[in-house]
């Protein structure tokens, strides 16, 4: 084996218009072994993935494989077999196929499908896999599935081998027969690039660590006597703006606003609690896969949960469906603006009053004037700079087109406001606007939950943080103790 | 309010440079403005067309097929589809001649023809409500089965003509206009009011738009999509029994191929496949445009089975230019 190392980044940048996802990042890989990445949401490690896979042409710097400069072109088809974090498979065709996909050895013009299932056995007995070859995909496990795919990658004899996230979908019995397999590839010489939020996973498999953060390069760990706690503090060590904490004393004896309990999703999340008082702001926080995002939609019944008890203002729920919650004051914002947001066609005025369009109407027919009133008003009250009610959101910046989605989720002056994801890929400004109006309601009895991916908001926004992981309640940390290091322990620590 | 006036005009502005907000209706103008030509240029070159007669026939077919185009017009605003209308359309017609035969008053038979078309609406709506179902394969199915009994039926009734008293219906006039169309006009204009100041209809466009920031504002998707297949299925049942009441007996052909000039029509009167639009008043005008083409096509002497050649280069230009614009839209 030669001491050049596999793959080495020097001065690696690249920037989504303004955005810059990553800014001169510079490591290497070593042959052999598992080399990790880890780094929170946001902090550049799938632009880094990407531009290693050829899937991405850097902006500057260089990327050398083997020794030699490469162009993403050369990546894309050559050396390198990444593993994405969605499944990719074939769900109505057999492990061999999924794993000699593209590449069916061939005799006389046809499939040799003696050899491939003989091929396929040695894999899988090599890796000690209880699975037949000739078993069909969608009969199998999701672990099973994402097994399969890495044996593809495995197959491929590629020099190195990508995983972004490959436990994110699993169960831990699964999680764990992965990491058997990935420790079996480590012992056989392959060179395995792995990325993954459970430091637990990491620090158990992994030779090397490199941290990105922001979009930079930190720091590469030899990984030895390393603790979960090192990590943290080089993922979340930015220096962090003075964070006024808001108080949660004198909430104790606020009426109960939104309680669930037991509430559970299958392939979502597992027996989740949550309770927010009249005029408290409580976070969310999750990981990716950790079943926050699947937990934000089940309480507003917007995917419906399968079991669970829930309180509005004091009454159990028992139609858990968004029109039956909003006729009882319960609000929900969706932050991402294309999918379940706005509606790009309609104007502003349309936007903000498509929630309370009953209440502007007489006999069934609607105020017009009512709702220009109501859309003045609202682009007064948070701020939204446009020319008019008339105007289309698409006209709009990102900012302004998120207090537009926030004047909506308010025209129906709920009493309880689920925010999901209230500030993504929104500017500085209007960010702080958000949050102001956030505290504003909190300020005046209501009660908020946020969901948010963006840790550094919660904090500065919530009065208690409730952290998921593995699609469970983690733990809660509140007033003082509410630091990112804690909650970072909570949401990616080990068990 | 003189203020807010004058606080309308900057948006004017971005009005002017194309980006116009889509109000609730399309802009039938241009649509008016291309019959009006197809109408004129076919008046002026074939002497037979502007007889009274002729524009008579093309008006009253068109009241009927409009009945029709109701309902269909408002499950296209919510982007879900109802290809059985054509079927519904014609067992409603022919089951309610069978039981004038069989001896049924005409009202219980009609009220009994159209409880059954609002029964098959539900059932399109409730499958495709509540199992997510594609409205196009399922209404395709609906279409296949309704259009299976529609055959029994009038295969049974093997030509008999229907009782003199059902065959004068259709052609009942009111004031010296025909029923039909005096409805038509009720309705467009009923269907101009509802558009325009309705907050269900815009319910409707925001389903159609986008159906999971509708849900989370509240609005109650489902039940009204299935309220919309019930209304298509039930304006289609009426028009069913106004054209067996004009044709006067059972006829297998009846009402074949329909849903593709009732899509062809939406389409041109400016509803889309891809929802959010759609206008009874356009869908009016799309029906006669295309009556206004086949009329001048046989003044043309062009074979009639030809016809339906120019129904299906029709339905691929507007179905292109919906893909194209959307496309548009979207980018």
């Amino acid at each position: 084996m030669s001491d050049e190392p596999i793959l080495s980044l020097s001065g690696v940048s690249k920037s989504y218009g303004a955005v810059k996802a990553l800014q001169g990042v510079s490591f290497t890989v070593a042959r052999g072994g598992v080399h990790a990445i880890l780094g929170e949401n946001g902090a550049g490690k799938s632009t880094t993935l990407k531009i290693i896979n050829g899937e991405v042409e850097p902006d500057e710097g260089e990327v050398r494989l083997g020794g030699r400069t490469t162009s993403a072109a050369d990546r894309a088809l050559g050396d390198i077999a990444m593993v994405h974090q969605e499944l990719a498979v074939f769900p109505n065709m057999s492990v061999a196929e999924n794993i000699f996909v593209g590449r069916m050895p061939r005799k006389g013009g046809r499939i040799d499908f003696a050899r491939m299932h003989e091929r396929t056995a040695e894999l899988l007995q090599l890796f000690g896999l209880l699975i037949g070859p000739r078993e069909i995909l969608v009969q199998l496990t999701p672990g099973q599935q994402q097994i399969v795919e890495i044996l593809r990658a495995v197959e491929s004899d590629a020099s190195l081998l990508i995983l972004d996230e490959p436990t994110s979908g699993l169960n831990n019995v699964e999680a764990e027969t992965l990491m058997q397999l990935i420790k079996r590839l480590r012992a056989s010489g392959h060179t395995i690039l792995y990325v993954s939020h459970r430091l637990h996973e990491v620090l158990d498999i992994s030779n090397h660590i490199t941290v990105l953060r922001d979009g930079q390069f930190v720091e590469t760990l030899e990984n030895s006597g390393l603790t979960e706690d090192d990590l943290i503090r080089r993922m979340v060590g930015r220096n962090l703006e003075p964070v006024e904490t808001l108080d949660p004393a004198g909430l104790a004896d606020a009426p109960m606003a939104l309680r669930v309990e037991g509430m559970s999703l299958p392939e979502g999340f597992d027996d989740m609690r949550l309770e927010v008082r009249r005029g408290e702001i409580v976070g969310v926080f999750g990981l990716e896969g950790s079943g926050a995002e699947e937990f934000s939609r089940a309480i507003f019944g917007v995917v419906p949960p399968v079991s669970g008890r829930v309180e509005l203002l004091g009454q159990p729920v028992r139609d858990l469906s968004p029109a039956a919650l909003m006729a009882r004051g319960m609000s929900y914002l969706n932050g991402n603006r294309k999918e379940a947001g706005l509606y790009m066609d309609r104007s502003i005025a349309d936007n903000v009053t498509a929630p309370v369009l009953d209440r502007l109407s007489r006999f069934g027919l609607v105020d017009k004037r009512a709702i220009e009133a109501q859309a003045r008003e609202d682009i007064r009250r948070f701020a939204i700079r446009a020319s008019g009610p008339e105007v289309l959101p698409r006209q709009l910046s990102g900012g302004n087109q998120q207090k537009v989605l926030v004047s909506a989720c308010l025209a129906s002056a709920p009493e309880v406001i689920v925010l999901n994801e209230p500030t993504r890929g929104v500017d500085v400004g209007a960010k702080a606007e958000v949050h102001e109006v956030a505290r504003r309601e909190a300020a005046a009895g209501k009660a908020l939950v946020v969901f948010s991916s963006d840790l550094p908001e919660l904090l500065r926004l919530a009065h208690r943080i409730v952290v998921m992981r593995s699609r469970r309640h983690a733990g809660e940390v509140a007033g003082r103790e509410m630091s990112e290091e804690s909650v970072m322990a909570l949401a990616a620590g080990g068990h | 309010m003189s203020e807010n006036r004058e606080g309308v005009a900057p948006s004017t502005v971005g009005r002017r440079t194309g980006q116009k907000p889509a109000g609730f209706g399309a802009n039938i103008l241009p649509l008016a403005l291309v019959t009006l030509a197809i109408f004129v240029f076919l008046m002026l070159t074939r002497e037979n067309f502007a007889s009274a007669q002729n524009l008579n026939s093309i008006l009253f077919g068109v009241s009927i097929d409009f009945l029709a185009i109701v309902g269909f017009t408002y499950v296209m605003v919510m982007r879900e589809i109802d290809l059985s209308v054509g079927s519904v359309f014609a067992l409603t017609g022919t089951l309610t001649g069978a039981l004038l035969v069989a001896g049924w008053g005409f009202w219980p038979a009609a009220a009994f023809s159209l409880g059954l078309a609002a029964g098959i609406g539900f059932l399109n709506g409730f499958l495709v409500v509540r199992f997510n179902i594609n409205s196009l394969m399922l209404t395709i199915g609906t279409m296949l089965i309704v259009r299976g009994l529609a055959n029994v039926l009038a295969n049974e009734l093997g030509g008999q003509t229907y009782p003199r008293a059902f065959r004068s219906l259709a052609r009942t006039d009111l004031c010296n206009v025909r029923l039909t169309v005096v409805l038509m006009v009720v309705l467009v204009l009923a269907g101009w009011l509802f558009q325009r100041r309705s907050a269900l209809f815009r319910k409707m466009c925001f389903i159609g738009e986008n159906v999971r920031s509708a849900t989370v504002h509240g609005i109650q998707a489902g039940r009204i999509k299935i309220a919309a297949f019930v209304a298509s299925a039930t304006t289609a049942g009426l028009a069913g029994i106004f054209t067996a009441s004009r044709i006067t007996s059972a006829d297998v052909r009846m009402g074949l191929g329909l849903e593709f000039v009732m899509v062809t029509a939406a389409i041109i009167g400016g509803a889309s496949l891809y929802g959010g639009r759609g206008d009874l008043r356009g869908s009016a005008l799309g029906l006669l445009m295309l009556a206004l083409m086949l009329n001048g096509m046989i003044m043309y002497d062009v074979e009639p089975v030809f016809q339906q050649f120019v129904i299906g280069l029709m339905l691929i230009v507007t179905v292109a230019f919906d893909t194209i614009l959307n496309r548009r839209r979207e980018g």
